[in-house]
């Protein structure tokens, strides 16, 4: 484990209310781990994501979610009822003193409580209002309700996952919220470089199916220019006139090979000659093919040759040895990794990518996923593991200044300065020159 | 109307899918991002289909072009001595440096943070990497078809019964560069407030470990390694893609439709009984509770698909949600280009190219109320060579015939 980070992070010194549900946790918990001070408003009963499972041990409890874990690092709990006008009040006063607001709540439902975007940015126009809904705020599918699987199918990607001959599939964890709560935060730090030069606050509009839509590869421009609609090859890769193999069997598991790839073409076919079983590739039919021209591709009877030759060498290597070789050839081969094979990662043990955090009430520290960017001067970091339910309901609320909004707008200080707030930061709250017109 | 990245100048080395993509967002919502390509080493991307026509050629690919609107595009190479002086020139001039290169090329071109800083304290410089500049694996290479799988969502994508086959797309490639985007957003502000740039070491692998949900952690902690599983949630059912009535479109072999649905509640799966004709499935013990179909949930998706299967997709889709039951048609490129969803959201912009004419670009997921995106077509080659070498670096007519003459810009 490496020494505790204490830099700050790029996001330090900023505010996020966080009143998002599953859909929203992932894009504040990108703003949490690099810095932000993310307040997770969660209603009496506590956050929905506590009840997703699996669990530590194995055992449902509110306090003890993986899901939650995971994506709830970082962040506060505060326990407010925003259904009622005095909880509705205390999240009106937490969104004045925020940067960004985050919900996920079906289309004017928030605006039904008085914490739409309208009534929030009229109070502070500076703020930067980010809703993450399955099909974005208006149109004819915006009161359409949506989870993970609906994200990935009306988005396009189920349709082009799974074996041919049984139904679409997705990926066994939520894609369509990752995607979302990705973009989200990319967004939402977009509308902050505005602010920053102007003071000027804004509504970030997030549709989940869209978010969904940008990861279809070639599809979207194979319909758009060929009219052709690429579909689930199982573990290929569709180009509508033929079919590129990815997955292959070893020894032991399962890899994903590019073998067409140029840098590593001829040292593939080297490397099969050397064990007797490259056939015929070092014909100048095969061992050439690239120099057909730009986008000339294999035939598929090419392509399928080739596979009759390379399935069974890859077969003949463990995973790990096959890996290694191949990579020493530059052939592009990665191993298909489980959570174990991750774990176990030769280059994440090089990097110290996992990282430990402490759970006082668990008794012990657990493994999480490290920083996914590394900066050399303000770094990501897990500072704090995902809240208990309230935990920060008093420090929160207690740093309010005044009962007044007058108040508030002379003070304009929510207390103490948040570590890492510095000299320079002036533009809180779209104060000053350029607001809103 | 300005863009909300207005005053930001990025010199984006990256090509593929990965890089490109975050630096084209940038540059749709009013970033400058200049892209430098050699004659030596185009993108790859030009070479990959779809292109226009179903002809290859150099600037035809509209992979290519959904992936590097609003950019301008210079030529510059950099094993050419004087390439590499012009490309100092412009860090000189730039906010941010981006490539994907493995780390042996960056270092070949001396392209160290330390170096350019030298020219320019305060850049901001991110390299992503497949696996990062560092550990003993920092050279290994792969395409995003290969990193789904290093990365662990494979493994997860799939039936249990057969092998893990992943997305079907480069599915990293598209993932990564939001993670790129934010990273380059945070620096930005971070360097704002305090003047500091800094260096980002962005592994494309690390990032993707990101996307695995609770799957770390419930080895880390219960030594639960989690597996694909087809369409099914621990805590759903019916949680799944089931067939209707297959469509009147046949222009080649998609004529299968799907609709997927998804019931975590008891309540949602009594209204999905209903709509679908069979609210007495829903009172059946076997079926009452989600703990029960669990345990019978493939009879359970063995009744569904009879159900389903002589639906039309949307109508269900649309009765399901009328009943409050989350159900969407698995959706195909052709149906989300039909999406009246999509078309209201103005997702496709149709923008014109010289050469492949009118195509259609991905837009944002997000919209900015006050700074929308607003996109121009893929910039053809060495377009900007002009703009960039004359007037931004203000190069004379013959030190810039020089560059010419020396093969510089190739």
């Amino acid at each position: 484990m490496r020494e505790r980070e204490t830099r700050p992070g790029p996001l330090a010194g900023y505010r996020v209310l966080d009143l998002t549900d599953e859909m929203g946790a992932m894009a504040t918990k990108l703003l949490a781990d690099l810095g932000a001070e993310v307040i997770v408003v969660e209603p009496p009963g506590g956050h929905p994501l506590r009840e997703r499972g699996p669990f530590y041990h194995g055992q449902p409890n509110p306090e003890k979610s993986l899901a939650w874990f995971t994506l709830q690092t970082n962040k506060s709990s505060v326990v407010l009822d925003i259904a009622t006008p005095a909880g509705r009040e205390l999240a009106l006063d937490l969104a004045e003193h925020s940067d960004f607001l985050f919900e996920s709540s079906p289309p004017g439902r928030l605006a039904s409580l008085g914490l739409g975007y309208e009534e929030a940015s009229a109070r502070s126009p500076g703020l930067i209002y980010v809703s993450i809904t399955p099909f974005g705020q208006t149109g004819p599918y915006a009161q359409h309700r949506a989870t993970d699987l609906v994200g990935v199918a009306m988005g396009g990607l189920q349709w082009l996952c799974g074996d041919e001959d049984r139904p679409p599939v997705r990926v066994g964890a939520s894609q369509a919220y990752a995607n979302a709560g990705a973009q989200a935060a990319f967004g939402a730090l977009m509308a902050l470089w505005h602010r920053g030069r102007t003071g000027e606050g804004q509504w970030v509009d997030v549709s989940m199916q869209e978010a969904v839509a940008v990861t279809l590869d070639t599809a979207q421009q194979t319909w758009d220019l060929l009219k052709v609609v690429l579909r689930r090859v199982g573990g290929y890769r569709d180009f509508g006139d033929g079919k590129m193999p990815l997955v292959y069997q070893t020894a032991d598991g399962y890899v994903s090979c590019s073998a067409q790839a140029k840098v590593g073409w001829k040292p593939l076919v080297d490397w099969m000659d050397s064990y007797g079983m490259a056939g015929d590739l070092k014909s100048d039919q095969y061992y050439n093919f690239h120099q057909r021209g730009l986008g000339q591709r294999l035939l598929p009877e090419e392509s399928a040759h080739i596979q009759e030759l390379l399935r069974p060498f890859i077969k003949r290597f463990p995973t790990q040895e096959l890996y290694r070789q191949a990579q020493a050839r530059r052939v592009f081969v990665c191993p298909a990794n489980s959570s174990r094979d991750l774990m176990e990662s030769v280059q994440f043990q090089g990097r110290g990518f996992f990282v430990q955090v402490e759970h006082p009430e668990l008794g012990e520290s657990l493994t999480y996923p490290g920083a996914p960017y590394r900066f050399s001067a303000s770094p990501w970091a897990l500072r704090r593991r995902a809240p208990t339910l309230g935990e920060d309901t008093q420090s929160v609320l207690g740093t309010l200044p005044g009962k007044t909004s007058a108040t508030r707008r002379a003070g304009g200080s929510r207390g103490p300065a948040a570590p890492g707030q510095r000299a320079g930061k002036t533009t809180r709250r779209g104060g000053g020159a350029g607001r809103a017109p | 109307m300005p863009g909300a990245l207005e005053g930001i100048r990025i010199i984006d080395f990256t090509w593929g899918a990965a890089g490109p993509i975050a630096t084209k967002l940038m540059a749709d919502h009013g970033a400058e991002v200049i892209r430098i390509e050699s004659m030596y080493k185009p993108d790859w991307l030009r070479g990959v289909p779809p292109n226009k026509d179903g002809v290859a050629g150099f600037e035809r690919s509209g992979y290519y072009a959904n992936f590097n609107s609003s950019k301008r595009l210079i030529s510059l190479d950099m094993n050419h001595t004087e390439g590499r002086e012009m490309f100092l020139r412009l860090v000189r001039i730039a906010d941010v440096v981006s490539d994907n290169f493995t780390p042996r090329a960056m270092k070949k071109w001396g392209i160290t943070h330390d170096a350019l800083a030298q020219v320019k304290p305060d850049i901001i410089q991110i390299s992503l990497p497949l696996q990062g500049g560092t550990g003993p694996h920092a050279f290994f290479q792969g395409y995003g078809n290969n990193l789904q799988a290093l990365a662990g969502i494979n493994h997860l994508t799939g039936w249990p019964d057969r092998e893990p086959v992943g997305t079907g797309v480069a599915y990293t490639d598209f993932t990564g560069p939001h993670f790129v985007g934010i990273a380059i957003m945070a620096a930005l502000d971070h360097r704002r407030r305090t003047g500091q740039g800094q260096y980002i070491d962005l592994s494309q692998y690390e990032a993707g470990v990101h996307l695995l949900e609770t799957a770390i952690l419930d080895y880390a902690v219960n030594g639960h390694v989690q597996t694909r599983d087809g369409n099914r949630h621990p805590q759903a059912a019916p949680h799944g893609a089931y067939p209707c009535r297959r469509g009147e479109w046949s222009g080649q072999a998609v004529d299968e439709r799907w609709i997927s649905i998804a019931c975590f509640s008891d309540e949602e799966w009594r209204a999905c009984a209903q709509v679908l004709g069979h609210p007495e499935a829903a009172r059946e013990p076997r079926f009452a509770t989600l703990k029960a179909r669990k345990q019978h949930e493939e009879e359970l998706d063995r009744l569904l698909t009879g159900w389903t299967a002589s639906w039309d997709e949307y109508a269900l889709m649309e009765a399901l949600q009328g009943a409050g039951v989350p159900a969407g048609v698995v959706q195909n490129a052709r149906d989300l280009h039909r999406d009246p969803q999509m078309k209201h959201r103005g997702h496709y912009r149709f923008l014109e190219h010289p050469e492949i004419g009118v195509s259609a670009y991905d837009g944002p997921s997000w919209r900015l109320n006050k700074t929308p995106a607003r996109q121009r077509a893929a910039p053809t080659w060495a377009e900007a060579n002009d703009y960039v070498y004359r007037e931004l670096l203000g190069l004379l007519d013959d030190e810039y015939a020089g560059l010419i003459a020396e093969g510089a810009l190739e």
